[in-house]
């Protein structure tokens, strides 16, 4: 069954996900399994802060993980409809109102530690939207090694290792 | 009086660095907060470790160090020998790991990191109040750095120079901004290693040499040579040798305030490659403040206080233009480590202690309100103690070090490494280990038994924590979802280095939840 979705614009294809994580994966073989796309709640602020009497104005876009409740911050991105397996779309529990707080949360955080400064940024909400980022999930495997996956940021290609699994499929 | 030259350029410093501060500021506005602060630049290793550094030299290095050396002669090299490895032997053993376990465990601060890994409140209760307890006393030893160093630069008397800095550091750290952008760091920190170098060159070239400079501090007392330290008053003592090299080398893993930036760390490469560049920098730079100390002895044989050993020394030898703008960089340096170690102490005040225990529903604008009202406290009570009893800046770092150190070290390490650390052995080991480092001191026990707070302290929590964690695997066992947690930070396993280096730590999360969904 498909769903339409707003996901995160792809960059990086298929095949160019497979050839990152082979750039990396010395021995193993890398192969695209399937394309994932993981829920998060986008919110884009537009903020200032006064520094004696200047008014200094900054956007923050914050990224909140539905399924691990976690909120940080992200560069902008472009946003496009697409429709997908339902069974590739992770769906997660937090609600809109319980990642809001957690964004706010964020912000001030990280404008007080990144500005090394007791400064309560003014925030006002511009966007939001409840966004999904599409993942390259690529098993890489090995005839005498225990074969592990890496997941592969659509959007951006960065990648990070999943679990490795005595038994992956 | 204080030297008009040196006055006005140092004056002219700070017009810059805010100068600097401000054109980035302008520059990077309207972009989202990383642009903001880096004029819409990524950063990489080199000015990452440069920044670093900045922050991280403080009135210790310029105060303390100097004192030490010219006080004890060359036993104070112990102490830059654990220096000098000290960053990357902390970043080696618990950084990408401890990167890992807090983005999992969704953790904020490094308090509620130990809550979260040690689950309960009174983890983070305890955890928070030693935390801003004894952050108190490392932000008062840069009150007083910046107080002595202001009071020689402008002539000021020392209650009033002391305000000054004090004044100065409180509107930095409510302000922050012009000073905080990456520019400013890295300016500062090339000015602070250009100053130091040029002193200690100018003080071997006063006086003909480091031979010769070594034969002459012989000729007035031999001992000064002898890592025993003056009089060989150390002779033997191992327990102070161990203690004083462990402090800043695996002491650091202890620190709330400094493990708290591997939770910022971007990726593994930049983080081993600015931790190879900060090694490199201490290399050059650790060793010379104790150095200038040792060599004061010679120049400035009857110095009223050590602790100016080095502020005298650049005024003494260097052109008064460069002395102004040498003494701004360490005063900047003093303040931008003040206001980093203010700004954590605030922090976890507001939010581990405030909001997790007094006020649940505390919005972020009252958690802000919080941290400022605590660190107008600190200003006040840090005033009042600076000026009627101002212990030694080294002393009181070096004491701080040693309780932080004992108190949190095997928390932190044992969290990503030991999958049995348990909550009852956590608590036992910070308590403990905090306790027993204190009273070391405190009631004299250290000069009693020739062994330094430090080594003592942490023997105990390490032993606290295996032996009570062992003992109550039983009634308290650790988490199911925690041990799992570590496993995927440990990696362990076939993958390849490459990979390892490749790794976005921002993704660890999604990493966890699509393992999560595909069971």
């Amino acid at each position: 069954m498909k769903q339409t979705i707003t996901a995160v614009k792809q960059h990086i294809s298929s095949q160019q996900a497979a050839l990152l994580v082979q750039s990396a994966a010395g021995d193993f073989v890398a192969q695209v399994q399937k394309k994932i796309y993981y829920p998060y709640f986008w919110f884009y602020f537009r903020c200032s802060v006064k520094i004696l009497k200047w008014e200094h104005p900054m956007r923050v876009s914050c990224l909140v993980d539905r399924i691990n409740k976690e909120a940080a911050t992200s560069s902008l991105f472009e946003r496009e409809e697409v429709e997908a397996d339902t069974e590739n779309i992770l769906e997660g529990e937090l609600s809109r109102e319980e990642a809001y707080k957690m964004a706010e949360t964020y912000v001030v955080h990280a404008s007080i530690h990144k500005m090394r400064s007791i400064l309560y940024p003014k925030q006002q909400l511009v966007e939001e939207a409840a966004v999904y980022k599409p993942f390259w999930l690529v098993k890489c495997s090995h005839p005498r090694k225990t074969s592990f996956r890496v997941i592969v940021d659509g959007g951006t290609g960065k990648l990070q290792i999943l679990k490795i699994q005595e038994d992956d499929s | 009086m204080g030297n008009p030259v040196v006055i006005l350029f140092l004056i002219l410093y700070y017009v810059v660095v805010v100068g600097i501060g401000f054109w980035a500021i302008k520059r990077g506005a309207a972009q989202d907060l990383e642009g903001f602060l880096l004029g819409g630049r990524k950063i990489g290793p080199l000015v990452t470790a440069m920044t670093l550094q900045a922050t991280s030299m403080s009135g210790y290095m310029f105060l303390g160090g100097g004192s030490a050396g010219y006080t004890t002669g060359y036993w104070s090299i112990w102490y830059a020998a654990g220096d000098i490895g000290g960053g990357v032997v902390n970043l080696s053993i618990i950084g990408r790991r401890m990167r890992k376990l807090s983005k999992m465990m969704g953790s904020l601060t490094s308090i509620e990191y130990l809550e979260h890994r040690y689950p309960h409140p009174a983890t983070r209760l305890v955890s928070g109040i030693l935390t801003v307890f004894f952050l108190f006393f490392y932000v008062l030893a840069q009150f007083i750095a910046g107080g002595k160093g202001m009071a020689l630069v402008t002539g000021l008397p020392y209650w009033l120079a002391l305000l000054v800095a004090l004044g100065i550091i409180l509107i930095y750290t409510y302000m922050g901004g012009y000073f905080a952008v990456a520019y400013t760091d890295f300016f500062q920190s090339i000015v602070m290693l250009i100053g130091i170098v040029w002193i200690f060159s100018a003080c071997l070239s006063y006086l003909g040499g480091f031979t010769a400079a070594n034969q002459a501090i012989a000729e007035i007392d031999p001992t000064y040579l002898s890592v025993w330290g003056k009089d060989l008053g150390y002779k033997g003592q191992w327990g102070e040798v161990a203690g004083a090299v462990l402090i800043f080398s695996v002491g650091y893993m202890g620190w709330p305030h400094v493990v708290v930036r591997h939770m910022a760390m971007d990726d593994p490469h930049t983080a081993r490659t600015a931790g190879l560049y900060s090694t490199i920098w201490n290399l050059f730079f650790v060793t010379s403040p104790y150095l200038i100390g040792i060599f004061a002895i010679l120049i400035l044989p009857d110095l009223a206080d050590p602790e100016l050993a080095i502020f005298t020394v650049a005024g003494e030898l260097l052109p008064a233009a460069v002395t102004g703008i040498v003494m701004a960089a360490i005063m900047a340096a003093i303040m931008s480590t003040a206001d980093s170690i203010l700004l954590q102490t605030g922090t976890v005040a507001s939010r581990d202690i405030y909001q997790r225990f007094f006020n649940k529903k505390a919005t972020e604008k009252q958690m802000v309100r919080v941290s400022r009202i605590l660190i107008l406290v600190i200003g006040l009570i840090g005033y009042i103690v600076a000026l009627v009893q101002p212990p030694g800046v080294f002393a009181i770092v070096v004491f701080t070090t040693s309780v932080l150190g004992s108190a949190f070290l095997p928390a932190y390490v044992c969290a990503v490494w030991w999958r049995k650390a348990n909550t009852p052995g956590a608590l036992t080991s910070i308590i403990g280990g905090a306790a027993v480092a204190f009273l070391w001191k405190v009631a004299g026990i250290a000069a009693a038994t020739a062994v330094h707070p430090m080594f003592a302290g942490l023997l105990v929590s390490i032993i606290l924590m295996i032996v009570v964690s062992l003992a109550t695997q039983g009634s308290s066992p650790v988490p199911e979802y925690i041990t799992k947690a570590i496993d995927e930070c440990a990696n362990v396993g076939p993958i390849p280095k490459g990979m390892e280096e490749m790794s976005e730590f921002n993704l660890v999360a999604a990493a966890k939840g699509i393992n999560d969904k595909l069971k």
